[in-house]
């Protein structure tokens, strides 16, 4: 980098995922509700309690449906983006993360509960392409002490 | 050296055979291709060109010189090990938080069988395959005891 050029200022979403992550490695719900935590922001339960909590009425979060561009354009403004998909047993959720434009996915962190999830990936490692399509994402604001 | 590897590679194709017992093999990837005897499997992208961990799939299956083959892409995202025995192919996958094996007949594609989602490793050891620390009985020609019918 030349002399006079920053670094665009991470995101506190990208900071506290960075944080978080090896904590949380092999949880993915955990890992979420920590990087909420940090961010001043109450996410608590498993991963399908966690969808049912995003999408309820009034919750303050904005449903943004299962549209990777739209939830990356959030991402990339600085709000907390959480995707999310139900499933029998076990659902999953990711943090998603500024992603640069023309990615094809949005990047995410996430833990994976018997194994080790990864750091900001594109989501097409966290879910398979049957079940990408079906991804919620979900939008809230960073309280502004952050 | 290549012709020790083949001839070990035939000795355990063959082994099953000989002694009776389905014998499941862990099949080498390098980057996107595995190949063991005369079963070639291209897996999709790789996470990493240089230290794969994962695929996405679809799995593209060739064997010996027949026309090759495209398993159904419900079978992702993969990981190793991918085990073959008897012309069977156990290939572990996850989507989400949950994971799944999956048995594929090599020659056609098809899917013959797959496990109830778990979570952990898919494990080979002492002639156990196992999922999640769970044990998974394969009859003598390698597949799973107490496949219904239609393979579920």
């Amino acid at each position: 980098m030349s002399a006079g050029v920053s670094k665009p200022a991470e995101s506190a979403v990208e900071t506290a995922s960075r944080q978080e992550w090896p904590r949380w490695k092999s949880d993915c719900s955990g890992f979420v509700h920590a990087v909420a935590g940090d961010l001043g922001i109450v996410l608590s339960g498993n991963a399908n309690a966690m969808v049912d909590a995003m999408g309820a009425k009034a919750s303050g979060w904005v449903a943004l449906g299962h549209d990777p561009a739209l939830a990356t354009g959030y991402a990339n403004r600085g709000f907390f983006v959480v995707a999310g998909l139900k499933a029998a047993g076990h659902g999953h959720v990711v943090v998603i993360v500024p992603t640069p434009p023309g990615s094809r996915y949005p990047l995410g962190y996430w833990g994976r509960l018997g194994g080790v999830g990864r750091e900001k990936t594109g989501i097409n490692w966290s879910w398979n392409h049957r079940d990408l399509p079906k991804v919620d994402y979900y939008a809230k604001p960073v309280p502004e002490v952050h | 050296m290549r012709m020790a590897h083949g001839v070990l590679t035939l000795a355990l194709a063959l082994a099953p055979a000989v002694a009776g017992a389905c014998h499941l093999v862990p099949m080498g990837i390098a980057g996107s291709v595995g190949k063991l005897g005369d079963v070639s499997v291209a897996f999709g992208t790789a996470d990493d060109a240089q230290h794969p961990t994962a695929w996405q799939g679809p799995l593209r299956i060739t064997t010996g010189t027949a026309p090759a083959c495209t398993v159904s892409d419900e079978v992702a995202v993969i990981e190793a090990p991918v085990l073959l025995g008897d012309g069977i192919l156990y290939v572990p996958t996850y989507s989400g938080s949950n994971n799944r094996l999956y048995a594929v007949d090599a020659r056609n594609c098809r899917v013959l069988w797959r496990s109830r989602t778990f979570n952990g490793p898919t494990r080979l050891g002492d002639g156990r395959l196992t999922i999640g620390g769970r044990p998974v009985p394969l009859d003598r020609l390698c597949r799973p005891t107490g496949m219904t019918k239609d393979g579920r």
